[in-house]
This record gives structure tokens, sequence and C-alpha cells, in this order.
């Protein structure tokens, strides 16, 4: 483990000089810093936000000392935090334009005019030598240098703010502002398989689909052991809708969306309850996604084939392109 | 294996002394299942198998997230689901992991006529000798919580070990192990009485569960499987445990009174048929009772 944070932290291929603080390394010997770091292969290093972890003084993230001496909740010597020892990140926000701390009780950090550096309790996580009157801004990561309340439209197709939408396929309309129901950036295919159902075509029953802690994706399946454990398809169903339905535990039903359907035996449960939505009683059902074409049950002839996907949206998020896997309309009956 | 050691304290329908009864050893191991914590992961399961190479089973859908209707003797460990709605409408989950209880007066024991089938060690694991085991049965009815599953193929009788090829070599057993929210423990009987007490104690003060409480019945001795239920006055809720187990009245009787009154009807009947023979001698042929002679 050692050598491998030895590598992350970085060394030096040649002799280097700092131009600033005439220091000097060695070559062999690790970086100080990734303020040291070159991009003319003078200097090899694993990741530069690790970068003064194993310095030659050894593994700094297996210091173990817990003394606090500004009482600031530093802690400078027990471990090490990146970047550089950094504890808190754009520390230099905590001071006003002259670099002097908004609150006098808790100094994080501060302009020095003797030494014409940011200095403090904790590493300032700013350029050491930027005098507070060239107003460089304390959140160096964004190009902007200053902190973000929103996100800037470039980062979210559908910000600025965070917004609530219904589902493509959804029993009601959007409770906040019912005339835009679905997000209007939404991502959907556009084949003439990609169709949408609503309430009014009989798809009243609110889906979803999960996974199980005894099988893993699509491969256990294969595995005599997860097989044991959850042999068959099934779908949960509330107590109420068996009871509309006629259904019992261990009969099969089938669970139609406008794009597919799915046959499993029905699993009858008082774990979900029908919810009142609008004044009106709507059922949820849920089934997971386990089994399909080919697997232990399936060449046995067990199963019935069908695929958890071909009922779901082919509609995914703007923003991390997730498909709609969770919320969508279905209609049940017996099979 | 030889029973001749110091390690077991009781042995199955063993005439003579057992080496290790009456020792004193300092602690019984026991294993504590918190069915609040408990997950239904089956982790526990799944490590018993393996652990054990035990052939894998066929299941089927039955309704329920549980693998199958009870324990096999390919399949000691069962976690059992129970819907359970309370008075006030809400709905609780129940899970618990089912398995031998190592009971310190083991029914099983009590009840097997076949010597050495089944032994309890000093440390308070009961576990099946199949070598010894005649496969009639008898355990099934000495036990109250019904484990012991018959294998109709080798013909021999199956339960949780304990993993007492782990324990004795001082490690946890593999449900242990295997389970991911530490739901399971092991350790000294004393030691998870008291992990037990202080877990029930939390869910009573700051839980809201007024009934909850640690299930060591002491009509079987009690058990080195203790639980802690959210609701130790209703131990049925969780997959049918019984409030209040004992051994048998009717293999108490049979192994005792009536063993007794057997052996003194068997005695009784030979002594009294030879002091008969002495007293009345040999049945005598009377003249009736002879065939007729020729010329009669």
């Amino acid at each position: 483990m050692a050598e491998v944070l030895k590598e992350i932290n970085g060394k030096a291929l040649a002799d280097l000089e700092d131009p600033a603080t005439k220091q000097q390394i060695k070559a062999g010997q690790q970086v100080p810093g990734f303020a040291w770091l070159k991009d003319d292969g003078t200097t090899l290093c694993g990741n530069w936000i690790y970068s003064g972890v194993f310095t030659e003084a050894g593994n700094l993230s297996a210091r173990r000392d817990p003394t606090d001496p500004s009482g600031m909740g530093v802690h400078p010597a027990w471990g090490w935090s990146w970047p550089a020892n950094r504890r808190v990140l754009y520390n230099r926000a905590s001071c006003d334009l002259d670099g002097k701390p908004w609150d006098p009780s808790r100094k994080q950090v501060w302009w020095s005019e003797a030494t014409q550096k940011w200095v403090g309790n904790d590493v300032p996580d700013f350029k050491a030598d930027s005098k507070p009157k060239d107003h460089m801004g304390p959140f160096i990561m964004n190009p902007e240098g200053v902190g973000r309340i929103f996100g800037p439209l470039a980062a979210f197709a559908d910000g600025p703010f965070p917004e609530f939408y219904e589902p493509t396929e959804s029993p009601i309309d959007n409770p906040l502002h019912p005339q835009q129901t679905h997000n209007p950036v939404v991502k959907r295919f556009k084949t003439p398989d990609d169709k949408y159902g609503t309430p009014k075509d009989g798809y009243t029953v609110v889906c979803t689909t999960y996974r199980m802690t005894e099988h893993y994706h699509y491969w256990t399946k294969n595995n005599p052991m997860n097989v044991q454990l959850v042999p068959e398809p099934f779908i949960e169903i509330p107590a109420e809708l068996a009871n509309d339905l006629g259904v019992r535990g261990g009969e099969k039903i089938k669970v139609s969306s406008i794009r597919g359907e799915y046959i499993a035996k029905a699993m009858v449960t008082k774990r979900i309850k029908p919810m009142m939505i609008d004044g009106k009683k709507v059922y949820q059902i849920g089934f997971q996604i386990h089994q399909g074409f080919r697997g232990i049950a399936e060449d046995e002839g067990k199963d019935a084939r069908t695929l958890a996907n071909t009922l779901t949206p082919t509609v995914y998020d703007p923003n991390a392109f997730t498909p709609e896997f969770k919320g969508f309309l279905v209609k049940v009956e017996r099979a | 294996m030889s029973q001749a050691t110091l390690r077991i304290q009781k042995i199955s329908g063993h005439a003579g002394t057992v080496p290790g009864e009456d020792t004193q050893r300092e602690f019984t191991v026991c294993k504590l299942v918190d069915t609040t914590t408990c997950i239904g992961c089956k982790a526990c399961e799944v490590a018993c198998v393996e652990w054990n190479d035990m052939p894998f089973s066929q299941t089927s859908f039955d309704n329920t997230y549980q693998t199958m209707p009870d324990t096999r003797w390919n399949y000691w460990n069962l976690i059992l689901f129970n819907e359970h709605e309370r008075e006030d409408g809400s709905l609780q989950w129940l899970m618990r992991k089912h398995q031998c209880m190592h009971c310190a007066e083991p029914g099983c024991l009590e009840a097997c006529p076949a010597d050495g089938a089944i032994v309890q060690y000093t440390n308070g694991i009961v576990d099946f000798q199949q070598d010894h085991c005649i496969g009639c049965g008898y355990c099934v009815t000495g036990c109250p919580f019904n484990i012991p599953k018959f294998n109709s193929v080798t013909k021999r009788m199956y339960k949780c070990s304990l993993c007492t090829d782990r324990v004795s070599q001082g490690l946890e057993p593999a449900c242990i192990k295997s389970c991911p929210t530490g739901c399971l423990h092991f350790g000294t009987k004393d030691d998870m009485k008291f992990l037990a007490e202080k877990r029930a104690k939390q869910l009573r003060d700051h839980y809201g569960f007024d009934n909850a409480g640690v299930y060591d019945p002491p009509g079987v001795g009690g058990t080195g499987v203790i639980y802690v239920l959210h609701d130790a006055t209703k131990p049925e809720l969780y997959g049918g445990l019984p409030s209040n187990p004992t051994i048998p009245l009717a293999v108490k009787f049979w192994k005792h009174p009536l063993k007794w009154l057997g052996n003194l009807a068997l005695i009784g009947g030979l002594v009294g048929l030879f002091a008969h023979y002495l007293k009345f001698g040999p049945k005598s042929r009377e003249e009736s009772d002879m065939p007729p002679r020729e010329g009669d």
C-alpha cells in the first residue's frame, strides 16, 4: 500500500529547483506537493490532488496527532487531506476583500502584510502570493472564481433551478403546474415502437422495477445457488388489487404497458398499499428484472421468458441519460 | 469419532458413563440473532450451504420471499418471513433466522435410541453423528422446534451443527461471519445474554417497542441460539416460534418411568416364568390331553 501511495504522491525524475523559493529537490526524491509537478517529463505523479501525501518526510496520511492548536477543528497533523493538506476548501472566502477574516473569532486563513503571503490555521486554498487587491476569486476551481447559487445553463439541460416533473407516463398532471406536466427537455427515442400510454388508454396501474439481493442483474439466473434462493420471476401486487382481480398468490398474471407484456406469478402482499392521489385510488405494483430469455429456469421451460425492459419507457434523463425504469403505467390482468 | 473425550457431556442412547458429564467448562457458546436488525438478505443461508458443501435443492415460488417452506436435510438455516399487521394498521415485515436452537436440554438427544447418534458438547453444541444414526426419526418427536430432517437416500438425520468444525478451531460459525448488518453475534452465553438484554432495553426505551425482549426458553433449559424480538410476548408471529417449548411429555414419560416399567415387566416376566417352573414344574400331560390309543 505504501509503495502505491508513494507513486501517487509523485517523484522528481531530474534535479529540480523552484525559481521563487530557490528550494531544490534531487532526482528520485518524492515531490513535496503538486506545485512541483511539470509537464516536461521531469516529474512523475499518479494523481495531482494527492501529491504531498507521501513526501521525503514519510507517509503523512498515517499521522495520528490529534492536537488542534487553533481550536477551530483543523487538526492539521491528523492524517493528510487533499489537496495539499487543506482542511476546508475555498477557505480564502472566509476573509473580506482586504484579506481580513470576516469573523475575528474564527480565523481560518488571512493575508499577512509582513510576509506578503496568505497564511493561517489551515493551509490557504489559494495562490499563496496573490495580493488581496488583485481580487482573485476564492472559488479557484470554477472558471468564474465565485460560488454558484444555481447551475449555469451549460451544465444542466433543464437548469438553472431544480424542478419537479412527472414521469412520462403518470396517472396525474403535475401538481405544481399542470400545464407543464413533463420535463420539456426530456429525451425520447423516436421510432414507431416508442409509444407512451395514458390512463385513458387503460393503463391505470403505476409500475416500478427493481433488483433483489438474491440475484445480480442477468447472470445469476445461470447460477444454481441464486436460482435456489429465487427460482422464478414474480410480480408483487397489493392484496386489494389481487382481490379486485380475483387472483391468489402464485397464480399467473400478465402486466402490460403500451410497449410490451410481462407474464409471471403474482406475489400478493400487504406491504404495498393502494394510494389516494387526487381523490382517486391508485394501485402500485412492482417486479424484479433478473429473469429473462436464457437461464436455468428458462431453459427448463419454467417461466414465460418475458423481459422486464420491454415494458419500460424509452425515455431518458436529459442530463445523466438514465432511462425511466422506475415509474410507468401498466394494466394488470390474469394470464 | 471417539466419544472418550471430556468435550462431550451427553450421548444419546448410551449405556454407561459419558467422560465429560458433570465436568465444569468455563462457558457455553451462544448465537444471538437480533430479528430487529435482520434485513432478510439470506447471506447466512448461502454461507451455511457453502460451508457445509451441501447440494442445491429445487425450489419453487410460494407467494413469499422465503426460500422454502421449512429447513431440509441439505438446508439447515432458513429465514422465515411474516407480514404482520399490527392493531394500529401499520405493517411489520418480520424476519427470523430459523435453525437448530441447540437446547441445553435437547429433546432430540433425549428421544434418540441410537448410541452416539446425537452428542452434546460441553460448550453446549448439539451435534448429529450420522455414522451412528439409524434413521428412526425419534429425534423429530423429541424436538419442540421440528428441526431434524431426514435424507431418504442416506437414511440419516441432519441439522445445523452450529459450525462445530469452525467453533472448535476458534472461528465463528459461517452464518455469523457472513451477516452484513451484524445482527448475528457469537460468543459465550453470558455475553450474548448481556448484549441481547441491552438491545431489548434499547428497543423498549427508545424505539417504542414496549414488549421487546429476549427469547431464551427455560422449558428446554435455555438455548444455544437466542433471539431479540420486537414483541417477546408473541413469538409465534416470527414464523411459528413456540412460546414455551419443552421436551414432549410422551418422550419424557417413555424414556424415564415407562422405560423402567418396561424393564420391570421384562425382568419380572422372566423371573415369574422361572418361579412358576420351580413351583409347578413342567406342564404335565393329563389323560384327556393324550390322543386316543389304538383299540380304545
